[in-house]
């Protein structure tokens, strides 16, 4: 059954947390898999935001295993009512049309960053637990790094 | 856009932040769930071989009709590949599977069997593989299945419609040909087949049937007024999804071969009801819904917009050539047979700038004049992330050629009504003699002509006529009411067009009831 966030303990919402990076990671390589040999500089693209999902869930990893140590409690971003941040293309005929873009893959991993970050900040508002609102807090301003690495690929790509 | 299909939305979404007020909600229209509300009919769609299962008898009926033409009379109203492919198929076409089953045709459709069979290496089964392991073992890795073939990416350029659009005029410029004569039939349906096979060979996946079927071009537009759709169930679901299968295919079956994010799928144009996202979606959320007919209303282009207005001129010509009282036109049309090639030069010429130039412009003249009419002075602060006050000229020309898509549609039911109507008891007089050899295999070979309830025709092609008309109207009224908000603009903008599809479906009626 669907869980929703205030349900969730610390130790879940981290983990979730980590769990949404692998989950972005792994859609950007299906897409990446997709785009490949039909447009190598769309599917680089992905390639590379999915090794930066990869890093991402690093860094959360390492903070989960020192905040609470053992492993990570059996959560998927499928349990958990609300979509936290998923990258995903924005028209269905992208691929008929040939419209989606390398720079256009910059925006949607940013419109998603932006998403997780607004969804973080609305969890933090909402957090009655300290401890809680602290990793809440800590995940927006994560999520603002990521969001501000797109926007410089953006200005730079 | 709304999730559920194509109801008019601002033209803009407003920029985050902004202080634009939100967007009004939009009803849901109703959907029913199809594999929900008829479980056999989910566990059918959900076999491996349920596609090649309606394919293959389709195949053998269809290389039996290229054997009728090929060895069988050349009369054509004795021939079953004429009767049955140009009468009733058409007719069931038109009339019925597309209106009430979006591109079942395709589905079954025999044309890319071969070239899908050698480019999967598979006829029922998919080739699921580990991208990892993709240079492991032959052919080429897209996704997470297997194909052989080159596997070439169709040219951008041509990534539209206009392949087909000038496909499907070419192949209805010589119309009287192909109708009457089984051998040129085949060589025609055969070619298709051929280059079906080809083309498989060569590019990746359904290009074939995307981009240069002249059959795929005209379902692609009136699809999008069928009762029946292929969607997601619910949009969080593929969000979170994580592999998206029904894109990148897998064990279970093969990614979108059209081309198509399921997941994301708005329009039935380019769906070809192959169900592989109903059997790769990991959750379950791919369905079959039943839905308003009319239900998607977006033009994306000018190759779409092209297509409807190739599709109205087509038919308003045929309606002219074959229904009217002018055997002077028919006569420059069937040129083969009589010889008129100054004749036959002016009706292709007529033919051709007609569809492709004068139709198009004569209907771009009451959208700008709508458009003009209904401008309002800017206002001098622009609040951001709100609509223009004043839509651009190119979408409200797509928006406005919409309407030409339930109208075309009604208007080729309503020409291809009398062909079955007149002609139907071909039918089991070809069953019983498909060769016409003189064989009478089911009694029914000597049959007499006899025309079904042709003093009814009329009336239901006027029936016909004045529901493709009222769909037409209310869907660009809708498309006007979205662009412009306020009533009374949304009526002077549209009014001009609403004045022309009337003017038009008049002259059907003139042609049709006299």
């Amino acid at each position: 059954m669907s869980r929703t966030l205030d349900t969730l303990s610390p130790r879940e919402v981290l983990a979730l947390a980590i769990h949404v990076e692998q989950s972005n990671s792994r859609r950007f390589r299906a897409f990446a898999e997709v785009f490949q040999g039909y447009d190598p500089d769309v599917a680089k693209r992905f390639e590379e935001l999915a090794a930066e999902e990869d890093h991402h869930e690093q860094l959360l990893d390492a903070q989960f295993r020192k905040k609470f140590g053992g492993t990570l409690p059996p959560l998927d971003q499928v349990d958990v009512s609300d979509v936290v941040e998923a990258v995903d293309l924005d028209d269905g005929e992208h691929l008929i049309f040939d419209t989606l873009k390398p720079r256009r893959v910059y925006e949607l991993a940013l419109k998603a960053e932006r998403g997780a970050q607004e969804f973080y900040r609305k969890a933090l508002a909402q957090a009655g637990d300290p401890t809680l609102a602290a990793l809440y807090r800590e995940l927006a301003e994560m999520e603002t790094g990521h969001a501000s690495f797109l926007e410089e690929k953006l200005r730079t790509s | 856009m709304s999730p559920s299909g194509n109801i008019p939305q601002p033209l803009t979404e407003p920029a985050p932040g902004s202080a634009a007020p939100p967007p009004a909600p939009v009803d849901k229209p109703w959907r029913i769930d199809l594999l929900r509300a008829l479980p056999p009919l989910k566990w059918l769609v959900k076999r491996r071989w349920f596609q090649f299962a309606v394919v293959l008898p389709n195949l053998l009926f269809f290389m039996l009709f290229l054997t009728t033409g090929v060895f069988g009379t050349p009369v054509g109203s004795r021939n079953i590949l004429i009767v049955f492919v140009w009468i009733f198929w058409w007719f069931l076409l038109i009339s019925a599977m597309v209106p009430l089953a979006s591109r079942v045709w395709c589905t079954m459709c025999p044309f890319p069997f071969f070239g899908e069979w050698i480019q999967r290496g598979a006829l029922i089964r998919s080739r699921g593989v580990d991208p990892k392991k993709a240079k492991e073992g032959p052919g080429v890795v897209v996704g997470r299945n297997r194909y052989f073939g080159l596997n070439w990416r169709w040219p951008k350029a041509l990534s539209n419609l206009w392949v087909q659009n000038i496909g499907f005029l070419f192949l209805c410029t010589f119309s009287a040909h192909f109708l009457t004569r089984p051998l040129v039939s085949v060589i025609v349906l055969g070619g298709l087949i051929l280059v079906a096979t080809v083309l498989h060979l060569l590019y990746r996946q359904r290009a074939f049937c995307n981009y240069v079927c002249p059959v795929s071009g005209f379902l692609s537009l009136y699809s999008m007024t069928s009762v029946v759709e292929v969607r997601s169930k619910e949009a969080d679901t593929c969000a979170k999804c994580k592999d998206k299968g029904c894109l990148a295919g897998g064990e279970k079956g093969w990614g979108c071969p059209w081309f198509m994010y399921p997941s994301k799928m708005e329009r039935n144009n380019y769906c070809g009801l192959c169900m592989e996202c109903v059997k790769t979606c990991p959750y379950d959320n791919m369905t079959v819904n039943l839905r308003p007919f009319c239900s998607d209303t977006k033009i994306k282009g000018l190759d779409e917009a092209w297509k409807a207005f190739i599709m109205v001129t087509l038919a308003l010509v045929y309606s002219v050539l074959y229904l009217g009282p002018w055997g002077f036109l028919k006569d420059w049309a069937n040129v083969f047979e009589k010889g008129n090639w100054a004749g036959f030069f002016a009706y292709v010429a007529g033919l051709w700038v007609s569809a492709l130039v004068l139709f198009p412009a004569i209907y771009f003249l009451p959208v700008w004049a709508g458009w003009r009419w209904s401008r309002q002075k800017p206002p001098t602060i622009v609040i951001l992330g709100q609509a223009p006050v004043n839509p651009p000229l190119k979408e409200t020309f797509l928006r406005f050629v919409y309407p030409l898509v339930p109208f075309g549609m009604m208007a080729w039911v309503s020409f291809s009504l009398p062909l079955i109507l007149v002609n139907g008891s071909y039918i089991p007089m070809v069953l019983s003699d498909p060769f016409g050899w003189g064989w009478d295999l089911f009694g029914t070979a000597h049959l007499a002509w006899s025309p079904v309830v042709p003093h009814w025709t009329p009336y239901v092609q006027v029936f016909l006529l004045l529901q493709g008309l009222y769909f037409a109207l209310k869907q660009g009224y809708r498309h006007s009411v979205a662009m412009y908000g306020a009533r009374n603009r949304a009526l002077k903008a549209f009014a001009p067009v609403a004045v022309l599809l009337t003017v038009i479906e008049i002259a059907f009626l003139v042609l049709y009831v006299g």
